[in-house]
């Protein structure tokens, strides 16, 4: 790739591009409407860091925690670039939204208490909420301006990072309870970028087009620290102006000739639902050389609707790369083959309820899945029974578990969860440390991985992790007539092949005579949305003591699932004439 | 520039969510905030999209958010229709 010696952290891999090509764009920022423009090349990207951690080094000590609350903008890249060099540990957060009076950010702050929050004035200005929202929190603040006058350098003594310092905390789901943030160190950092970029054959010096937020492991890793890695150009879209006119990141890719662009499954679902032909006039897309489809759920369907909506444009659906990964092995685990797209295995529904691949008995047994490619190279993954701690046998379905340089140190100052997750060992095979990932899959003969589903409670949604106990406890606490500690939040998959939220939720026997069912529905809906920003697509009230519970008091949230989609819980139904809550006094 | 009035929008909206989010048939009401609706903040920045498409116009993402009720949302479309910036 290069002449120099192979860069041991980040902080020396932005050092090395900044020397080499200090006039080369490493950023660019793409304002909502498109029309203004921001860049940042290597050499200010080095010294506004310089300047950044010159400034955190004195009111915080190497190891502290910088937690990083910004919009979408490159004044987050300087801060991140900033806590590096500093040697103090970044902790990207989401922004807490206005409707939300609890979310997952305070759960966070007090799990990491950081020593600094960083974040840009004009936020603070447009939002003085969020300064009074950490006002307990015991931090100072530290505001980044991305650029206003020239950078001068800064002529300070940084500390030298190592390989083993931990670079940054990634907390993978908003859980407003217990959070759990994955500690990477810059060698699982370098480890996991080499690995991508084998894997994904990623070139020296390309282009990159993101609009994954940068809090998110793959908007970070793909967005921000690939391109890096690779001396590139990384074009950043909010995710918002994604979301209301998906195909501008298509018309980004084009206007910048982008080689790289990645997103979770139903970025490419949206794009192909929001297809208008007048504007995609002009689009090239044919300079796409790698699609990343990771994060959820990679839908089959979704592959050929978007290949077939924009072939003609140019794309060639070989670009499409579904991936298997997760923050706790840094970013990828598993992936495709550069420019050769999909492949598929029909099995057998009834068969795989058992945990068998065996051959679909005809089209109603058959389940197509996408394969998630095979492991990258330096890592290892095997198929595990859970229960005994063994490699299942051929054709069996197991619990993913993952080796190699590119699993994180565990969770921060977690020790419990970090034994049980990070340090599995294989029954017989003692003295190698695996990741459990809370996934089911099997390996085909060619050696590829696919994934079948989970046994972790964990829901995504739009690519996003939401902890079921957290929706639990908001539903609860959204009207008294509800039973504590008897819910159940799970996901289901919707008739478009999506992942959506259902809630089972027990009524106190109390309220059983008085209960207006749609009233407490309507309740139980703005509160779920408010607090975790995903509307529930079922909300199922049941009689109490009918929710299934283990005998020792545990919430059997698949076999609660299971019951459900059968249609085996009895739901309580609203009178018939009863009217909800927000269709009241309209007019 | 389309001429609408504000009931005009507002129906609009309401028609449009009742589809989207399958409210039961009958009124809404304007003047609930969307989250109690479970309008969530992806499917605000749709509505916003459909509204710029229907009318031709553009919008920033978090109008819905910034104008968080049928009423509000309405009357702030209404009264820059004619200061909003024209679709290319």
């Amino acid at each position: 790739m290069q002449a120099q010696a192979q860069p041991a952290t980040l902080v020396e891999v932005l050092e090395q591009r900044a020397a080499e090509h200090p006039s080369v764009t490493a950023f660019v920022f793409i304002a909502e409407r498109g029309e203004e423009h921001r860049h940042l090349t290597y050499g200010e990207l080095r010294d506004r860091a310089r300047l950044v951690a010159a400034s955190l080094t004195r009111r915080a000590a190497r190891g502290d925690r910088a937690v990083l609350l910004f919009p979408p903008g490159l004044e987050f890249i300087v801060a991140f670039f900033g806590c590096l060099a500093a040697g103090v540990i970044a902790v990207p957060l989401m922004l807490p939204r206005r409707t939300a009076d609890r979310d997952s950010s305070a759960a966070i702050v007090m799990d990491c208490s950081p020593a600094i929050a960083m974040t840009t004035s004009d936020l603070l200005e447009r939002r003085p909420e969020i300064r009074e929202r950490f006002a307990g929190a015991g931090f100072d603040w530290l505001l980044i301006a991305a650029a206003d006058d020239k950078p001068h350098r800064a002529d300070v003594e940084l500390p030298r990072v190592r390989p083993d310092d931990v670079a940054l905390l990634q907390y993978t789901s908003g859980s407003t309870s217990a959070p759990k943030g994955v500690v990477v160190a810059h060698d699982n950092l370098l480890a996991n970028l080499e690995m991508v970029r084998i894997a994904m054959g990623n070139r020296w010096r390309s282009t990159f087009v993101d609009w994954v937020p940068h809090y998110h492991d793959m908007g970070l890793m793909m967005g921000v620290m690939q391109p890096v890695y690779l001396g590139g150009t990384s074009v950043l879209m909010a995710p918002a102006a994604f979301m209301q006119r998906p195909l501008n990141w298509l018309r980004i890719i084009h206007q910048y000739r982008a080689e790289f662009a990645c997103a979770p499954n139903f970025a490419y679902e949206l794009c192909a639902g929001r297809f208008r032909a007048e504007q995609m006039q002009g689009v090239d897309l044919s300079c796409w050389k790698l699609a990343l489809n990771g994060a959820e759920p990679v839908n089959i369907d979704t592959l050929e609707r978007f290949s077939r909506t924009f072939a003609p444009y140019g794309f060639d659906p070989g670009t499409l790369y579904p991936g298997y990964g997760l923050a706790e092995a840094t970013l990828q685990v598993s992936g495709g083959v550069r420019g050769a797209g999909w492949t598929t295995r029909d099995i057998s529904r009834v068969a795989l309820l058992q945990g068998d691949v065996t051959e679909p008995a005809g089209s109603a047994d058959r389940l197509t899945l996408v394969s998630c490619g095979r492991s990258v190279i330096g890592g290892e993954i095997a198929i595990v029974d859970p229960d005994s701690q063994c490699r299942v046998a051929p054709r069996r379905v197991g619990e993913i578990w993952v080796s190699g340089a590119h699993v994180a140190r565990g969770y921060w100052r977690n020790h419990e969860a970090t034994t049980a997750t990070f340090h599995a060992q294989l029954a017989g095979s003692p003295g190698q440390a695996w990741l459990r990932t809370g996934d089911l899959g099997f390996i085909g003969e060619d050696g590829a991985l696919f994934v079948t589903g989970r046994i972790k409670d964990l829901i995504i949604i739009r690519g996003m992790n939401h902890y079921p106990q957290d929706i639990e406890r908001t539903v609860q606490a959204s009207d008294p007539a509800l039973r504590q500690d008897y819910g159940a939040a799970f996901s289901i998959i919707d008739d478009d092949g999506s992942e959506k939220l259902a809630v089972v939720q027990e009524v106190e026997r109390t309220s059983l005579t008085r209960l207006n069912v749609a009233d407490v529905v309507a309740r139980i809906r703005e509160a779920v949305v408010r607090q975790h920003d995903i509307a529930p697509a079922v909300i199922a009230l049941i009689r109490p003591a009918t929710l299934p519970k283990t005998t020792s008091g545990k919430i059997q949230r698949s076999l609660t699932r299971k019951l459900w989609l059968e249609g085996a819980l009895e739901v309580m139904r609203p009178a018939a004439d009863a009217v909800p809550l927000a269709a009241r006094s309209g007019n | 520039m389309p001429h609408v009035t504000q009931p005009e929008i507002a129906a609009w909206c309401a028609d449009y969510l009742r589809r989207t989010l399958k409210l039961p048939d009958g009124p809404i009401d304007v003047n609930a905030e969307f989250p109690s609706l479970g309008l969530d903040s992806a499917e605000s920045v749709f509505l916003v999209s459909a509204i710029e498409d229907w009318l031709g116009l553009e919008l920033a993402s978090d109008t819905a958010l910034e104008h968080p009720t049928i009423a509000q949302l309405a009357n702030f479309i209404a009264d820059r229709l004619d200061t909003l910036t024209l679709r290319t």
